[in-house]
Parts: C-alpha cells; sequence; structure tokens
C-alpha cells in the first residue's frame, strides 16, 4: 500500500488510528500493540503476501539471536561472538540471494566466460532496511547495549508500518522505549496535528514535485535519441530534485503518520542540498543510513583512530559498501566510490588547511552530487555515459540558441521543466519540514496551509506511482 | 487548543474538497452532469479527456439512449445527432476518435449489455479499423466500458484531479470568451464554425494515413470478431445500418498509392458476405451502405485557395455535418443524392465494384495533377522514412 493513495489515507489510516486508540481506551495495550503489527503486516502484504513469511521469519529469528546474546541471558551453549557471527552472516545471507545473486552471476559468467543463467528473484520488499535494522539490533544486544524485550514490542520495532518499507532505519534504542512508554498510549491532539503537518508537507513533495519531476528525469535517462547539452543537464537536475522530494517527501509522510500514534522517527533529511561540503552532506542525507554507516561499519573498521591512510580506506570501503546496498550493479559501486573519493579529498583538502568561498563550496558540492547522481540512476554504463557526454559537450549547437523557444527537444523535456527547476532551487533554499513543523508554535494559520496542500496533493494522485527508495 | 488546529485542518480539507466538487457538477466542463445551464459559464462543452471515452462511457453508463451512433473519429464529426430524423429519438453519439475495431468490438458489447433501451445502431464502418492492432490504441480500460471499473471511483477520478481543476477554469474561459473551438455535444464533435485552408489540410491528412494504411494487413480475426458482435446485436432485435464512411476520393487514390486498392475491395466483400450471413441467420435486415468511392460527393473539388471553404469535407478522411445529413437521409428515407449511398448485396457487390473502378478511371483521367501530387507525396514521405 502506497502512502500516496486513497486507500491509504482515507482507508487504512484512519482505520488503524481509531481502533487503536480505542483498544487503549479500553486499557486493552496489548491488544492495541498486537494491531499495530497486524496492521503493519497487512499493510507490508498489500504488494505482495509471498513476502510475508520471509519478514515473519526474519524477525523471529532475529529475536532468538538476540536475546541469546543479551548479556542477561546466561543459557547459551556456544560463544556470543560465534553466535553474533551466525545472525549476522545470516541476514547477509538473507539479503544476498535476494538481491546480489544476478549480479554476482552475471559477474561470473563475464570474468570465466560461463554461461550460468541467471535466477530473477523478486527483490522481497524493504529486505535492505530491516535487514540493517535488525543487524544493528543484534550487534547492540552481543555489546549488552539492548533490554529484554518481549516478541510484541520487537515485532512492532521492525513492522511498524510507517517506516517499515523506506526508513527511516530505525534504532531500537530509539523506538523501544516510545513503544513502552505509558504517556504514548493517549491521544495526543499536538501529535496528531503535527503529524497531519508533516504528512501534508511529504505528500506535497512526493505526488506534486518528485512526480512531475519524474516525467523529465524518466524520458531523458530512457530516451533513446542522444541528449542536447541543456536537455541532459534538465535530466539529471530533474532526477537530484526527484530523488530528493520523492524520499524526504517519504520520509515526511512516516514521521507525520507515526506521530499520529505518538511515535517520533528520526529526521532522515536536513536540507542536504544545501550543503557546503561532501561531509555536511552526508550528515544531511539520509541520515538515518549514515548513522548506520558510521556506527556498524566505519568505526568497527577502524574510523579515523588509525593511520590517515587507513581512514581514507575504511571512509572508501564505507561508502562502497553503502553502494552495494543501494543496489546490485556497478553503477551504485562506482556511486559509492565517487562519494568515498569526494569525502576522502574534502578530509585531505581540511587536512591541509585550505578554505574557499561558502558559494562556491555549495556550487561545486551540488553539481559533483548531482553528476554522481547519474551513476545512481542510470541503468547502464551507457546511460550515464550519454548523459554525461552530453552535459559537457561544449561543441552542442544548442550553444548558439539564446531562447529556448527555439530549442528542439528530442525528450519531453520543456519550458514547463525550466520553470519547475527554478521552483526547485527555491524551495530547496527555504525552510525545511521539520524545521517549519518544530520552530515556533503550530499556528492555525500553517494548519489551513498545510490542509491546501494535501488537497492538491489528492488532486494529483489519479496516477499512482511508487517511491524511488522501494526499489533499494 | 491543539484539537481547534486539527479541526481547522479537517474542515478547510472539507470545504476545499466540497467547494471543489460542487464546482465540477455546475461548471460541468466535460458535460457529465447536466444539472443546470449558467449562460457564459457552461454554455458549451469544449473538453474531454482520454479523447471522449470517459465521458462516453459514464454517459452510456447512467442514461439510456434509443438510437447509438457508432463508428470513429469520422461520424463523430459528421453525424449529427440534431439531425431531423432523429426528431422523435433519444441518441447518443458513442463514436471514438483514434480508434481501431479491437476497441470499437468492446466498447459495443458494453453498450449492449448497458443500454436497455437500445432499438437502432447506426454504425460507420472503416477500413482501416480493421486491423489487428495488439490493443496498443485503446484507452479502454480507462473507461466504464472496462466493465471492470465503477462509477463512484471513475466519477472521483475524474472530479478530483488536479487536470479537472485546471480544465474547469479553462472552460469557464473559453465559454466567456464564445470560443471558436470545436465543442462537444452528446457525444458529438462540432466543428462546423471552424474555418479551413482545406488545400492543406488535405495534405496534411495524405502524410498521417500513409502511416496508417503502411500497417494495414487483412486479418480474419477482426472479421471474426466484428461478425460475432454484430450477431449479438441482432440476436438482442437491434436495428443496424452500418455505412461504409464516404472518404473524400483522395483517400482512395491513397489507399490505391499504397497497394492496398484490391485490399480494399476485398474487405467490403468480405463485409457485405457477414452482412448477409447473419441477415439469414438471424432473419434480420441489417442493412450496409456504401457512400465511398468516386461519387458526386466524394469527388467534391478542392479549393486551391486558402479562403474558400468546402461544401461536403474538412479533409480527405472527415466530412461535414452536411454529408452525414444525406447518410441518414439515405439510411432512413432511401433519399437524398442519387449516387451516393448504395445499398450491398452479395448479388450486386461485384458489380458496384466493378463501377467503382470504372469511376476511379475517369477521376484519374479527369484529375491527373491532384493525382499525381498525391503520388508523388506519398513517395516522398516513404522515402523519408527508410
Amino acid at each position: 500500500m502506497l502512502f500516496n493513495s486513497y486507500e491509504f489515507i482515507f482507508a487504512f489510516l484512519p482505520i488503524v488510528f481509531f481502533i487503536y486508540f480505542y483498544l487503549l481506551e479500553k486499557r486493552l495495550i496489548t491488544g492495541a500493540k498486537g494491531l499495530l503489527v497486524f496492521a503493519s503486516l497487512f499493510f507490508y502484504s498489500w504488494w505482495n503476501v509471498a513476502y510475508l513469511p520471509i519478514i515473519l521469519t526474519s524477525m523471529l529469528f532475529n529475536y532468538v539471536i538476540g536475546n541469546s546474546l543479551n548479556e542477561n541471558f546466561k543459557k547459551v551453549w556456544i560463544h556470543k561472538s560465534s553466535l553474533l557471527s551466525f545472525g549476522i552472516i545470516s541476514n547477509l545471507l538473507l539479503l544476498g540471494y535476494f538481491k546480489y545473486t544476478d549480479f554476482l552471476l552475471e559477474n561470473v559468467n563475464f570474468a570465466f566466460g560461463s554461461n550460468v543463467p541467471l535466477l530473477h528473484l523478486a527483490l522481497p520488499l524493504a529486505i535492505s532496511f530491516f535487514t540493517f535494522q535488525q543487524i544493528a539490533y543484534l550487534v547492540d544486544s552481543y555489546r549488552g547495549e539492548t533490554s529484554e524485550y518481549d516478541f510484541l514490542n520487537y515485532s512492532l520495532f521492525v513492522t511498524f508500518f510507517p517506516q517499515l518499507i523506506a526508513g527511516p532505519i530505525v534504532h531500537h534504542k530509539e523506538m523501544m522505549p516510545q513503544f513502552a512508554s505509558k504517556w504514548n498510549l493517549v491521544k495526543n491532539y499536538k501529535n496528531i496535528a503535527l503529524g497531519l503537518f508533516i504528512f501534508s508537507i511529504g505528500l506535497f513533495k512526493k505526488v506534486v514535485i518528485a512526480d512531475t519531476f519524474a516525467i523529465w528525469a524518466n524520458s531523458g535517462f530512457d530516451h533513446s535519441v542522444t541528449l542536447n547539452l541543456i536537455e541532459a543537464w534538465a535530466t539529471s537536475l530533474s532526477y537530484t530534485f526527484q530523488l530528493y522530494f520523492d524520499f524526504s517527501g517519504y520520509t515526511d509522510m512516516a514521521i507525520g503518520a507515526a506521530l499520529l500514534f505518538n511515535i517520533k522517527l528520526p529526521i532522515n533529511f536536513n536540507s542536504p542540498y544545501k550543503a557546503s561540503d561532501i561531509q555536511d552532506f552526508w550528515r544531511r542525507w539520509h541520515i538515518t543510513l549514515s548513522r548506520f554507516l558510521k556506527d556498524y561499519i566505519y568505526i568497527p573498521l577502524g574510523g579515523n583512530r588509525k593511520s590517515s591512510f587507513r581512514t581514507y580506506t575504511n571512509l572508501l570501503a564505507t561508502f562502497i559498501l553503502g553502494g552495494i546496498w543501494h543496489g546490485a550493479g556497478w553503477t551504485f559501486v562506482f556511486w559509492g566510490f565517487l562519494h568515498g573519493m569526494a569525502l576522502v579529498i574534502h578530509r585531505f583538502w581540511k587536512k591541509l588547511g585550505f578554505t574557499m568561498p561558502k558559494i562556491l563550496a555549495w556550487f561545486i558540492t551540488f553539481n559533483f552530487i548531482n553528476i554522481a547522481w547519474i551513476f545512481f540512476r542510470a541503468r547502464e554504463w551507457n546511460d550515464a555515459t550519454k548523459i554525461l557526454s552530453s552535459m559537457f559537450n561544449l561543441n552542442d549547437p544548442i550553444l548558439k540558441y539564446f531562447t529556448l523557444e527555439k530549442v528542439d527537444f528530442q525528450s519531453s523535456i520543456n519550458l514547463d521543466t525550466f520553470e519547475m527547476l527554478v521552483f526547485a532551487f527555491i524551495l530547496i533554499s527555504l525552510k525545511n519540514s521539520n524545521i517549519l513543523a518544530n520552530s515556533g508554535k503550530l499556528s492555525n494559520k500553517k494548519m489551513l496551509y498545510a490542509s491546501i496542500l494535501f488537497f492538491i496533493s489528492i488532486l494529483h494522485f489519479s496516477t499512482f506511482s511508487e517511491f524511488l527508495y522501494f526499489n533499494f | 487548543m491543539h484539537k481547534q488546529k486539527l479541526l481547522i485542518f479537517i474542515y478547510s480539507t472539507i470545504f476545499l474538497f466540497f467547494i471543489t466538487i460542487s464546482t465540477q457538477i455546475i461548471v460541468d466542463p466535460y458535460g457529465i452532469f447536466k444539472i443546470t445551464h449558467i449562460d457564459g459559464i457552461n454554455d458549451k462543452t469544449y473538453l474531454n479527456k482520454s479523447k471522449g471515452r470517459i465521458e462516453n462511457s459514464l454517459h452510456l453508463k447512467i442514461y439510456d439512449y434509443e438510437t447509438i451512433i457508432m463508428g470513429t473519429s469520422r461520424a463523430q464529426v459528421g453525424i449529427d445527432i440534431s439531425n431531423i430524423n432523429f426528431e422523435n429519438t433519444n441518441v447518443y453519439n458513442a463514436s471514438l476518435s483514434g480508434t481501431y475495431f479491437q476497441e470499437l468490438s468492446k466498447v459495443l458489447s458494453s453498450i449492449l449489455d448497458q443500454q436497455k433501451e437500445l432499438q437502432h445502431l447506426i454504425y460507420g464502418i472503416d477500413f482501416y479499423t480493421f486491423v489487428y492492432t495488439n490493443g496498443e490504441y485503446e484507452r479502454f480500460d480507462e473507461s466504464l466500458f472496462n466493465s471492470k471499473n465503477y462509477v463512484l471511483p471513475t466519477l472521483i477520478k475524474k472530479l478530483l484531479s488536479w487536470g479537472s481543476v485546471t480544465d474547469m477554469i479553462k472552460s469557464i474561459y473559453l465559454n466567456r470568451t464564445h470560443s471558436k473551438q470545436r465543442y462537444w455535444t452528446s457525444g458529438q464533435i462540432h466543428t462546423e464554425m471552424i474555418k479551413r485552408n482545406h488545400k492543406k489540410l488535405f495534405n496534411k491528412t495524405v502524410d498521417s494515413y500513409i502511416q496508417t494504411y503502411s500497417f494495414y494487413k487483412e486479418s480474419p480475426y477482426i472479421l471474426k470478431m466484428f461478425e460475432k458482435t454484430m450477431k449479438a446485436y441482432a440476436k438482442k432485435g437491434v436495428d443496424i445500418s452500418l455505412f461504409i464512411s464516404p472518404i473524400h476520393a483522395h483517400q482512395l487514390v491513397l489507399i490505391e498509392s499504397s497497394g492496398l486498392l484490391d485490399d480494399y475491395y476485398t474487405w467490403m466483400k468480405n463485409i457485405t458476405s457477414i452482412i448477409h450471413k447473419i441477415n439469414n441467420e438471424y432473419h434480420s435486415n441489417i442493412k450496409l451502405f456504401n457512400f465511398s468511392g468516386f461519387n458526386s460527393i466524394t469527388t467534391e473539388i478542392i479549393p486551391s485557395n486558402a479562403q474558400t471553404q468546402m461544401k461536403y469535407y474538412n479533409e480527405s478522411s472527415h466530412y461535414k455535418m452536411i454529408t452525414g445529413d444525406l447518410i441518414l437521409d439515405k439510411i432512413y428515407n432511401n433519399s437524398g443524392v442519387i449516387d451516393f449511398g448504395i445499398v450491398l448485396t452479395p448479388e450486386n457487390v461485384d458489380k458496384h465494384l466493378l463501377l467503382i473502378e470504372k469511376d476511379r478511371k475517369k477521376y484519374y483521367n479527369d484529375f491527373p495533377n491532384e493525382i499525381d501530387e498525391i503520388k508523388k507525396q506519398y513517395i516522398k514521405y516513404k522515402e523519408s522514412r527508410k
């Protein structure tokens, strides 16, 4: 079920909300939590019920291993580090089987000239997210940083529908206490109003802005004809904005929907395109993934505690793994490598004590991110090189034109694209949804604006589109 | 205090939905509801969606009609629902533009299921629609012609969409400015008030139909589908009047240039034979008229200047309502122009085709320059596509 669908907004969400608080009013706390788990699994199964056993098995397995690793649990007959390794490897094998088998086979076939048939497995929805979330839980259980949770609370932590499909990647430390808190079991009008406010902004970002850019981005990337210089830039910028408004819109909706149930999800985006260096960007973009990569990959690898060379290697390795996490393909690996290299260069630059004007720093950072997204979006190397070569083709005859009206566009890019790009640049320079929701009081005027955004978004529902991060 | 903010959100959203739906129903930019008429606001229906499929399917789901006109954009533009022959009957022009028989057959089946008072089907058939298309040109799924779609969700999608809101504003603007753009009434497109440069339009039509005819291939499957559809109507006792559209002689020249003249004649013979078979089987009286060929209407002279307006044609594919009136006169009263509209039977079809061939040769002799121009245009187009 998509957040941007009639069935979610007008049926699923209100029904679950009212039954949940009705059960809580009747002091049926376990029943209410059970309802949330059931509703979340129903929400998950809406796409394909065949994936339900996978998430259920994964949940049960990790709960048992996690509890066995917990230091309060003494009756473990094998060494804890072996148990942790077993847990992590099992999770990675599950993820690897569905996500990376074909990628591996393709490369084996290429390297050895063999012809092993591909499996063409469908990727179970959200597997990358719930696997990472549970690996973190296992590691923390091993470190003795988890408490003994009951299976219902654990299930809620993994399946809670607002964050289940595409994050934010939540940490048990920030979720479990919220599920256990008695203060959260009472209907809270402030949270409901705030939740609707953030949800409306997210919905608008997705269905009005991201889906509009999607038309131009898809048309440019999927177009067989070579693009001219202007089209190529419009295509790459369209994808850059589509991805941000799509994913941050999804996160806003997730945060908003969770707030209706008094659950505060961590913020995932903090105006990333305002970043003035690449390190700053990763503090603002997909924050919960960056947190995971830092805590569970970069730091265990040694972080910056060893030599400079080792720090650079760790950074590069972390981001290459981050790239692979997003998708099984060399373009994703290269995208991770580009970001890793950028972070290494940035660190080196800072070490040398160099500085540059802020506007120039922003310009370089934004353009680097924009160019790197091309590899992230491209299905094949050729798609990426096609766009890049057109973007930097200074011999393009188009340069002699002075007005857009004279340009013969091969893709669906038109004057509206450029108006929308200007609008997007203005939007990213303004306060983000998180700041809007948390700065000052939630005024009547803000609620009125939110209702207008919500209404306009509903009018854009005629064609549903999935979120980009559902593919990862 | 926060409850108040919540209520502001809820009430303002409900208000926005209410105001949008009610103004959509009142302004009625697609002519679905016809609840009220406000001068300068909704005098005419200028807009439609999915080339009229959603509107047509809604109309045919909600209202009952005794006479249905069916066909392609030719019948949609040319058959006038206010024709005197329809004076005492409730008529709807359900023709679709940009269509092929695969879609039309589904629509015809849907109409037969839904229209309980249907007595008469007038169907303008076109040679090029009898081709197998893989369904790629259909917009069937969006509409209520698809039995899986329901009225309320379809209406909600129609009313609560950004496109409908902008269309509503556009429709008010067009009505206030008394636009000369084409408009719709009961499925029919009115284009008569538009002044045209016919010469230019004829040339343009040649280009688009070279493409259309280039993928024509006789399809026994489509002919079977046609037979099945007509049988279903005959079985239900619906009167059927079929007519082969009066395409301008230039279209026949193009068909000949595309190497499809024999296919055209074969198609005509096949249709005649199917109708004869159905009439025998169901004791029905389906009449098949042919208005195409090189008769006094279809050979109308194309003005060389941009100002002179043609009497019978917009361009070689679409005929004007006056031509449509002649078709209806022939169907209803067997009156009108003598050489325009011949009832085809297995007995006279060969003779009739020989006559067309004779007329064609005469036309080629009388208008060598025009024929030459079409053939050159055909060759040029084909070479440009190599």
